[in-house]
């Protein structure tokens, strides 16, 4: 198992072209000097909408390339890795959650858990685990398609998904967005539970998901600053 | 290891109906293909094994391709007759193993009726009978496996295409008067060509009901003593088969000569080719030239098959970009998700070829089963038998669309693997 991931991130550029494919005009998405996470802290970012949130996920896991940036999670800087290395960093270290979920109909609840083994990589008994993740996350797992899982349920199934490789970083992209607030309860719970195993990332507005992150950041106009952080 | 079968698998569940569209359109396309190369197969083996028999075929001058028809088809037509002291003579001829006439042109219950010699129906021995035996006698006849009659079953066959019935009253007493009851005394063992529906009888027999003479000069001399006397002719009685007298024997539309060896076969084509009387030849011949069409409609139909095929394909890449388009946000989840892009390659290639495998299997069978249905339909109109299989030539054109599908399952795979993973998030 993976320790919870460090991250020093400088010098983060991201811009796009007012107009598809004329690099003479373009408006700056991020524009941030510096940012860090300690292993195993959790931190959110928060927004008006199109800050620039999403973006700075995407730079921050190698799913987008910034104009700049120097990106290290643990020993790896991932800005001098190739697309394809990147794909494996994730596909090895990051456990994503979507707002939409992002569940892939026409596989049972339990092959949507364990998609990712399918990737590569991993040999350890992940079905096993699986199992035990949607228990915990209170899904059966015998259900065959996920077309009558509720929206909470499928978020849930979605969280177990992320931790099914026990990742060293979780990224959670508004896990609570469209949830109710029972639902939310139960989301943020169980993120924080995996918390203990590794370093979390959160954007969201939701108040009570980011009142239980050690460390809270607002991004506005591209650039970022620190709202509250908290000492454990 | 990257497996991408299960997400390949639920998504073809996922989207079944259009995949079972898919399927079946590959499925029509192959199977037009398939049929039409396999039906062409079967009409070949079918239309040769049905000319095996007929080793040389003599005539009297005219179309062959017509003289073919009505002797080893059995297909109703106008043919000229041949001097009947032309077959005395064969008998006499060297090269010449046998030399049978045979006669058409009568009927029973929609059975051919066809006068020849017990030598060639039993092809001179080599052919064993399912049941009883040859005709012995101007009574007696042998039919085919697929004649709905049993041995001792009586029958008067209907001259030439007009029923009895249907004749003025002068003509009725006439042909009554020469009316032959025969006897179901044999059957042949199934051959798989139209003789299978013909009811054969002594070719004196049909000289006789046509009002000729039959071939033998004692015939007519118990002919001429029954009438004098008023008795009723013991037809039973009257001599078959050859060796005939030229004077009494009456002109035939065709003869089948069985040669002695490869050599003579040859020398009597060529000198009932030359002769004056005649034409000859081996029924291969012409069926050669009959293939040879067939083989143009083959290719019309063959390219009318591949042009649809490559029409599907295409109609399939199209379905396939279609359908990534509208889910490039999904891919761009995969690839986010630590799927590498040689993992979306091969997942859009294994539901691309997939498709295209099971829609080539698919129609492979149901050209398979078009050829069949056909052949039944033919063999139940014309009593020709076609052995449908599958050959080489259909698994190798099944084989080439599958790996052109392979081929071209490449592009849209290409495609979704050159997208970054942000621009396909972004979509």
């Amino acid at each position: 198992m993976l320790k919870p991931l460090a991250c020093t991130a400088t010098d983060i550029r991201l811009s796009y072209a007012l107009t598809p494919g004329d690099q003479s005009t373009y408006y700056t998405v991020l524009d941030i000097s510096r940012f860090t996470a300690t292993a195993g802290a959790s931190i959110g970012i928060t927004g008006p909408s199109g800050a620039g949130k999403t973006s700075l996920i995407h730079v921050l896991t190698g799913i987008e390339s910034a104009d700049t940036a120097t990106i290290r999670w643990g020993d790896i800087n991932i800005t001098e890795l190739g697309e394809s290395a990147r794909d494996a960093w994730r596909r090895d270290h990051v456990g994503l959650v979507f707002q939409d979920f992002y569940l892939f109909p026409g596989l049972s609840v339990l092959q949507n858990v364990t998609l990712t083994a399918t990737f590569g990589g991993a040999d350890s008994d992940l079905k096993t685990r699986a199992y035990e993740l949607l228990d915990r996350v209170g899904v059966n797992p015998n259900r065959h398609t996920i077309d009558t899982l509720s929206r909470g349920e499928c978020q849930r199934v979605a969280i177990a998904r992320a931790l099914l490789k026990t990742p060293p970083l979780i990224v959670a992209d508004e896990p609570t967005a469209s949830l109710d607030a029972a639902s939310s309860c139960t989301v943020i719970d169980l993120l924080l539970e995996a918390r203990d195993q590794a370093t979390l990332l959160t954007v969201s507005h939701d108040p009570a998901l980011l009142e239980r992150m050690d460390t809270v950041h607002i991004l506005h106009n591209g650039c970022l600053s620190t709202a509250r952080t908290t000492t454990a | 290891m990257i497996n991408p079968l299960p997400l390949v698998i639920a998504d073809i569940r996922h989207t079944r109906t259009g995949v079972i569209a898919l399927i079946l359109l590959i499925a029509i396309a192959v199977a037009l293909g398939v049929a039409v190369s396999a039906q062409e197969r079967a009409l070949r083996t079918g239309g040769n094994k049905a000319a095996d028999p007929f080793d040389l075929l003599v005539g009297a001058p005219g179309s062959q391709t017509q003289l073919l028809m009505s002797t080893v088809y059995l297909q109703p037509a106008a043919v000229d007759l041949i001097d009947g002291s032309i077959l005395q003579a064969m008998s006499q001829q060297a090269g010449i193993h046998y030399a049978a006439p045979l006669a058409f042109g009568d009927s029973y219950q929609g059975y051919p009726v066809v006068g020849t010699t017990a030598q060639f129906v039993s092809l001179d021995g080599q052919r064993t009978l399912t049941e009883g035996r040859l005709f012995q006698s101007m009574t007696e006849a042998v039919i085919g496996a697929d004649v709905k009659l049993a041995l001792q079953d009586r029958l008067q066959a209907r001259h030439g295409q007009i029923a009895l019935d249907e004749l003025d009253a002068d003509e009725d007493d006439e042909l009554l008067h020469r009316q032959i009851t025969y006897t179901v005394v044999g059957r042949l063992p199934r051959l798989g060509s139209p003789w299978d529906r013909a009811i054969m009888v002594p070719v004196e027999a049909i000289w006789r009901t046509h009002g000729l003479s039959t071939g033998h000069r004692e015939n007519e001399t118990l002919s001429i003593q029954a009438s004098r006397q008023g008795h009723k002719l013991d037809w039973s009685a009257l001599k078959i088969g050859p060796p005939w007298d030229a004077e009494h024997i009456p002109g035939v539309p065709a003869i089948v000569i069985k040669p002695v060896s490869v050599r003579d076969a040859y020398v009597l084509r060529n000198y009932y080719r030359r002769h004056d009387a005649t034409t000859a030849f081996f029924p291969a011949e012409v069926l050669l030239e009959l293939y040879a069409l067939l083989g143009d409609a083959r290719f019309l139909f063959a390219s009318m098959a591949v042009a649809t095929q490559v029409l599907v394909l295409g109609a399939m890449l199209l379905a396939v970009f279609a359908a990534l388009a509208l889910r490039r946000r999904q891919l761009g989840v995969l690839r986010a998700l630590g799927a590498s892009r040689s993992y979306l390659f091969a997942a859009i290639w294994s539901y691309t070829v997939i498709v295209i495998t099971l829609g080539a299997a698919l129609g492979l069978a149901l050209g398979w089963l078009t050829a069949l249905l056909l052949s039944s339909w033919v063999g139940n109109t014309t009593g020709l038998l076609l052995p449908v299989s599958l050959g080489t030539k259909e698994f190798l054109m099944v084989a080439a669309l599958i790996g052109i599908g392979f081929l071209l399952a490449l592009i849209p795979s290409i495609t979704a693997y050159r997208h970054s993973v942000a621009s396909l998030l972004r979509a």
